[in-house]
């Protein structure tokens, strides 16, 4: 029915901000459209459009409404305001600078909408206290932080409100939120946070082309079935439409996605081609004038389709006798390998004990509020593609230029927006292919922002999906000797990233215990369902959850307490370098310290006094334990175990380039975009320790891809290590010109000068100065002062090679070296559970954490508490489930459930540094430790709540539902 | 996620929707609160032709109390029924169980009447209509009756409205002396609908003994329901944790729990006795203390 007739139109006009503003909207058109796109605000924000998430807040007459769910004609005649209207980046208001300074974000995607909820918090209650604050805010989700820096910074900003705090004038610029150096080590509220708290971040959704083309998709409705036929004509008439692309429109114009595995016969292309291999998959794409017409439109293809056998279940698909997904391949086995490590067979038949356990780590994600979107332009004339996306995909110029058959040189990726979150998942490789190849092959812009029921279905956004068969070896005293471990990992339709993540875990495949023989067993299994994308850990984190969850049933059943078994299995801090049996060698670290200290902390001598008081209050308390390694600092060496096709993987070096200008102003390039991670103040941090400035001089960029910085994304959490060594090597060729060029001006040996305070000094004679400015323009426009052979200019460039470099693997699949720094962590949460309800509380949660020398402890505490975030979501809340027919049953996010204010509770965080040898800041990776040992310490401590009901818990998530199947035995 | 194209009205005057309902009948929808309509629409599950918004309508957005009953008109907001002090002194019982209706944000603009309208078996306020013997007003053009909550709910989203017809309110009459309420909930996480949701009202005669007894859930079903077994087993009797505890057993005969991926049908079930049970306890707590 819809589009059948013309598009009803509304003139409105309404109080924006403060100012009037009138439109012509459609009728159908939200205000959060309108506002973004008709109105130029676009710091609200659409993270679902269905209600939930809270992104796009607005207050309507002063009260805190959903603008997705208002129409733009209802707000005519009110009063509406974005979060534009409290400020801006030059003049925050208070609870937009309450938000920058306590650092109450990090992508920035939920803030403005975070901050109108506030907003109207705090209107009717001007003194909050903690739970008013919670509550007030459980309607806006954030993915990113865990939430307390939120709540904190609520408070903060009532106190500035209450002290009548107006906006002052201040330029966002690092410097605003620190003193003089040095500034490596500091808490220093990241730069980046001033634009987002005003609404001034850029993401793709904000960025549009004139002409530009909006694309939606078609989607199967059915997990496996031939398409038989496609009528596009009555979508190809419909008013607005522009083109409809099918798949067999593909092969001719771009090559399929490249797979990372020796599977030439699973084709995979954007758009299905002859068969659909899982429900939501792309069949075709309509290309119109804007979102609303192209969805119109979507709806108009009509697919004649004949139903195959759906491929659901990873076990049932990988037996002889499945339907099999692809044909030419055989089998719906995408990869598998067996690696022996060590006398595996021998010490089983040896052992005083052995255990097993099947766990199931059921697929979630990182479901970043910023789905993902691209806008592509294919310029006729000079031949040259330009992407810009809300990428993190390592290399994506190269994957590119192979698909879309382009020399490498004619293809311009954009590397400057801001990313609404990823975790890992934005990805979207096919998205930008498509993207990419149809704006060529319809010569105008085309935008493509996945909707939320795009990202959920076929987003190929999903995390690991594990079956696990475990067994333990060890003797009386619970040491572990051996681990046999079979793993089938669902990857769905198509291979994406889910093989690779599969074999990152054999870098630290025993955590942090000596344990000396271990096989492992990996499977990756194709099925109905849509691709994984890489998610935080990269497919680490269900290894460390059946790890401990395997150390947790030893302690169990050999009635070892979970601190003292760990104790006595952990590597010692006297043995590092340690090699574990797969060839990884784990750089540092002090595991027994680290536990001590979150035993103390949580206060283990208080925890059988609690668990009687609680039940005296009629609940269980459980506390839980884990002790996590996160392999950090990626490097492609790992995954040529996967076979002579990944050899080409590359390093994971990082190029900077660094630019002091004639003015002593320092730009610092890098060559990648950031999703939340503050690198713009990371940078700048190192930039002004390095070369003794201030922040105020110090400016970072993005390269294209076109500019030659080298890069590998934001992939591997790696940026930590490799900033500083890049960086650092870059500066130190300027560093020494300018030395020279002083020494020169001074007339005195270059050894003697010293740089401090921004001056340039001899040392044996302290009168003797020239400043930084001066050397500055000395270099551009003295060259006389310049040394004989001395280029004019302060440009210098570096790559940092990865410490661990390409060392290929030994055909027995040893890895030499593995990843660069092991991340140690140890999480203590307590949940209260209600004996009848079922209902699991997370009460409190304590995580020591040890990753080497933190270069700003705001960011990585911030990092450390959303990963828990994430991990309470994966442990209680969180699934992608499907039904037996492959119907994905929690598509919108009132399905697939994500942790509010509510859900995660206060988090006390401990740091130990041992910094990392090997790296000139001593940091270490610490973008994953916060997520992977949650999972396991949670269901630890509800195993523990229900510790009198001997009840194994196994499968993640663990739901009330679940709880009481199992402690009723069903 | 973008809603259809609809053409929009603006209702002018109640004469004038009851119109525009009555000229379209089944193709259009009426806007109220919009947050459960805008998505259904975004998710094209929802494609009506015509979409008439009565968010400016005068005079049914209300709250009244009088001769023992309570009016609430149709538009009146969910976040009125947290502040409104007619409420908090009249019926706190209101105010309680919408206190779980979502966040401040859906609050802030969904109606009582769409809610209502809406029939989601989940929701709070639909269980409420169900112990306070709520009446809901329906008017046509030319025509008006008010319905008796049990007759309305009719299954999933399904109710006994009219196409032609507006709700223009609820109207119950208020608990009297010696009544005590009681309400509890589980959801999945905080604001979400309810995996079950129950309600009591009890009355207490002068020697302790139940002389009046409503009892519903939701959430647990396609509709809210009364447990009218319950009601008996409790009615006549002192509410002692024995006779509450089986008055709680009589659930499993009376309601048909359906299991979706946050609950199974068991799991509904036991909660039905549970929170039963405590929201019994509570309305008796409550009526001793009145
Ligand atoms: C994130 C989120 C969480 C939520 N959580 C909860 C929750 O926990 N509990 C809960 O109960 N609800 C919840 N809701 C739903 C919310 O309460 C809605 O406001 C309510 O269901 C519908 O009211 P509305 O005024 O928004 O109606 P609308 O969305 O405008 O309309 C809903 C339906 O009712 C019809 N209708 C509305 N008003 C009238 C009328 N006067 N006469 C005739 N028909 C009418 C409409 O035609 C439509 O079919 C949630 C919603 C969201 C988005
Ligand atoms: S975009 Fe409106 S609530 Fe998510
Ligand atoms: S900062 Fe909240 S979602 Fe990223």
């Amino acid at each position: 029915m819809s589009g059948s007739h013309t598009e009803p139109m509304a003139r409105i006009s309404l109080t924006l901000n403060g100012q009037p503003a009138e439109t012509e909207v459609p009728a159908r058109k939200t205000l959060l459209d309108t506002v973004r796109e008709e109105l130029g605000q676009t710091g609200t924000h659409a993270g679902c459009e269905h209600g939930v998430c809270g992104c796009c807040n607005v207050l309507l007459d002063g009260k805190v409404v959903r603008s997705c769910l208002l129409l733009a004609v209802q707000a005519d005649g009110h009063d509406v305001r974005t979060v534009e209207s409290l400020g801006s980046p030059e003049r925050l208001g208070p609870l937009q600078r309450a938000f920058a300074d306590k650092h109450a974000m990090q992508c920035g995607y939920c803030t403005p909408g975070m901050i109108m909820a506030a907003a109207d918090l705090l209107a009717v209650n001007p003194d909050p206290d903690e739970a008013e604050i919670r509550t007030a805010l459980s309607g806006n989700l954030c993915r990113c932080t865990g939430y307390m820096e939120i709540v904190d910074a609520v408070k903060d900003a009532a106190g500035r409100i209450a002290r009548g705090e107006t906006p002052v004038d201040e330029p966002p610029s690092l410097s605003a939120g620190a003193a003089g150096g040095p500034y490596i080590g500091r808490r220093i509220p990241p730069v980046e946070d001033r634009r987002f708290v005003a609404g001034k971040g850029t993401y793709i959704n904000d960025f549009t082309l004139p002409d530009v083309l909006h694309m939606a998709t078609v989607r199967s409705p059915y997990a496996h079935a031939r398409i038989l036929s496609i009528d596009t004509s009555r979508a190809e008439t419909h008013p607005g439409v522009v083109a409809v692309i099918l798949g067999e429109m593909l092969p001719d114009v771009i090559d399929p996605v490249p797979q990372n595995l020796d599977i030439p016969d699973v084709v995979w292309y954007p758009l299905a081609l002859d068969k659909v291999r899982y429900a939501g998959e792309w069949v075709a794409a309509v290309v119109a004038r804007d979102r609303y017409v192209a969805e119109d439109a979507a709806e108009l293809v009509e697919v004649e389709y004949e139903m195959l056998g759906p491929v659901v279940d990873p076990e049932e698909a990988i037996r002889p006798d499945a339907p099999v997904l692809h044909e030419k391949h055989g089998s719906n086995i995408a990869y598998e390998r067996v690696l022996t490590y060590g006398p595996v067979d021998e010490t089983f038949d040896e052992a005083g004990h052995v255990f097993e356990e099947r766990y199931r780590w059921n697929r979630h994600s990182g479901v970043p509020l910023e789905t993902f979107g691209a806008v592509a332009r294919w310029d006729a004339g000079r031949q040259e593609m330009s992407l810009w996306a809300s990428h993190q995909t390592p290399n994506i110029e190269e994957q590119l230029a192979k698909v879309l058959r382009l020399p490498l040189n004619k293809l311009r990726v954009h590397q400057h927006l801001d990313v609404g979150g990823s975790h890992g998942v934005k990805r979207g490789r096919k998205h930008m292919f498509l993207t990419t190849a149809v704006s060529r092959m319809l010569g105008r812009p085309v935008k493509f922002i996945e909707d939320r029921l795009e990202n959920m279905s076929s987003g190929d956004g999903h995390g690991p999906d594990r079956v696990y068969y475990l067994r333990a070896a060890c003797d009386g005293d619970g040491r572990i000797q051996a681990l046999d471990i079979r793993c089938i990992d669902d990857a769905g339709a198509y291979a994406g990233r889910g093989a690779m993540q599969l074999i990152k875990p054999i870098t630290a495949i025993v955590g942090p215990y000596r344990i000396p023989a271990v096989r492992y067993h990996a499977i990756s299994a194709l099925t109905s369902k849509t691709n994984q994308s890489p998610y935080r850990g990269f497919g680490q984190a269900p290894a460390g959850y059946v790890l401990e969850r395997m150390v947790d049933l030893i302690a169990r059943e050999l009635g070892i307490d979970r601190a003292e078994i760990r104790s006595r299995n952990f590597i010692q801090p006297d043995e590092f370098p340690y090699t574990i049996p797969t060839g990884a060698e784990y750089d540092s670290g002090d595991y027994p310290i680290c536990l001590e200290k979150a035993l103390a902390v949580s206060r283990a001598d208080t925890w059988e006094q609690q668990r009687r008081e609680a039940r005296e209050r009629g609940k269980w308390l459980g506390f839980g334990l884990s002790t996590v390694i996160e392999p950090g600092g990626g490097t492609g060496m790992v995954f040529a175990v996967m076979g002579p096709q990944m050899v080409n993987m590359d390093t994971n070096m990082e190029g900077i380039r660094v630019h002091v200008d004639v003015t002593g102003m320092i730009t610092v390039t890098i060559g990648f975009q950031s999703c939340g991670q503050g690198h713009e103040t990371t940078t700048t941090q190192l930039a002004c320790d390095f070369f003794g400035v201030a922040p105020e001089r110090v400016r970072i960029a993005r390269a294209d891809s076109m500019e030659g910085i080298v890069t590998r994304a934001t992939s591997g959490n790696r940026l930590h290590l490799m900033l500083p060594l890049a960086l650092f090597s870059a500066g130190r060729k300027i560093k020494d010109k300018m030395q020279a060029i002083a020494a020169n001006a001074l007339e005195v040996p270059a050894e003697r000068i010293e740089l401090a305070g921004g001056m340039f000094t001899d040392r044996e004679d302290p009168e003797k100065t020239v400043s930084w400015d001066q050397v500055c323009f000395y270099a551009y426009r003295r060259d006389t002062l310049l040394s004989p052979g001395m280029e004019p200019g302060l440009m210098a460039s570096a790559v940092a090679k990865h410490p661990r470099g390409f060392v290929p693997p030994t055909p027995d699949g040893r890895v030499a070296g593995g990843f660069a720094t092991y991340t140690f962590s140890v999480h203590v949460p307590v949940v209260e559970v209600d004996p009848e309800t079922l209902e699991i509380k997370l009460v409190d949660y304590y995580v020591v954490h040890d990753c080497g020398k933190v270069i700003n402890p705001l960011m990585v505490e911030s990092f450390c508490y959303g990963g828990v975030n994430l991990g309470i979501g994966g442990a209680l809340y969180e699934q992608f489930k499907y039904d037996e027919d492959g119907q994905l049953l929690s598509q919108t996010f009132m399905d697939y459930l994500l942790p509010s204010t509510m859900e995660v509770p206060e988090i006390v965080l401990e740091e130990h540094e041992t910094p990392a040898p090997g790296n000139p800041v001593g940091a270490k990776a610490a973008g994953e430790s916060g997520y992977m040992p949650a999972p396991p310490a949670i269901v630890s401590a509800v195993e523990d709540a229900l510790r009198h009901t001997n009840v194994r818990i196994t499968d993640t998530p663990v739901t009330p539902d679940i709880l009481f199947g199992l402690v009723n035995g069903r | 996620m973008k809603p259809p194209i609809f053409d929009y009205v603006t209702a002018e005057s109640r004469e004038h929707a009851l119109a525009v309902l009555r000229s379209h009948g089944d193709d259009a929808k009426v806007l109220a609160g919009g947050q459960s309509l805008v998505p259904l629409m975004s998710f094209r599950l929802a494609k009506p032709a015509v979409l008439l918004d009565i968010n400016r309508l005068e005079g049914l957005d209300s709250i009244e109390a009088s001769d023992g009953s309570m009016r609430i008109g149709a538009l009146t907001r969910q976040c009125e029924l947290l502040t409104h002090p007619l409420i908090a002194e009249h019926c706190p019982l209101v105010r309680a169980a919408a206190e779980f209706i979502g966040h401040p944000a859906i609050r802030n603009r969904g109606t009582v009447g769409g809610s209502v309208a809406h029939a989601d078996p989940a929701a709070e306020l639909p269980v409420l209509l169900q112990i306070l013997d709520a009446g809901i007003e329906l008017c046509a053009a030319g025509s008006q009756r008010t319905v008796p909550a049990d007759d309305f709910f009719m299954g999933l989203l399904m109710t006994g409205m009219n196409p032609d017809e507006l709700l223009t309110g609820i109207s119950f009459p208020l608990p009297g002396k010696g009544s005590g309420w009681g309400f509890h909930e589980v959801a999945r996480r905080h604001g979400d609908f309810a995996l079950v949701a129950a309600a009591a009202l009890i009355t207490l005669d002068d020697r302790g003994a139940v002389a009046g007894a409503a009892v519903a859930l939701g959430g647990i079903g396609d509709r809210p329901v009364r447990v009218v077994a319950a009601e008996e087993t409790l009615k006549g009797n002192r509410p002692t944790p024995e006779t509450i505890q089986a008055a709680s057993h009589e659930v499993d005969g009376a309601v048909t729990p359906v299991g979706d991926i946050h609950a199974s049908e068991a799991y509904r079930a036991h909660l039905g006795q549970v929170l039963t049970k405590r929201a019994v306890h509570d309305a008796v707590e409550r009526a001793r203390a009145s």
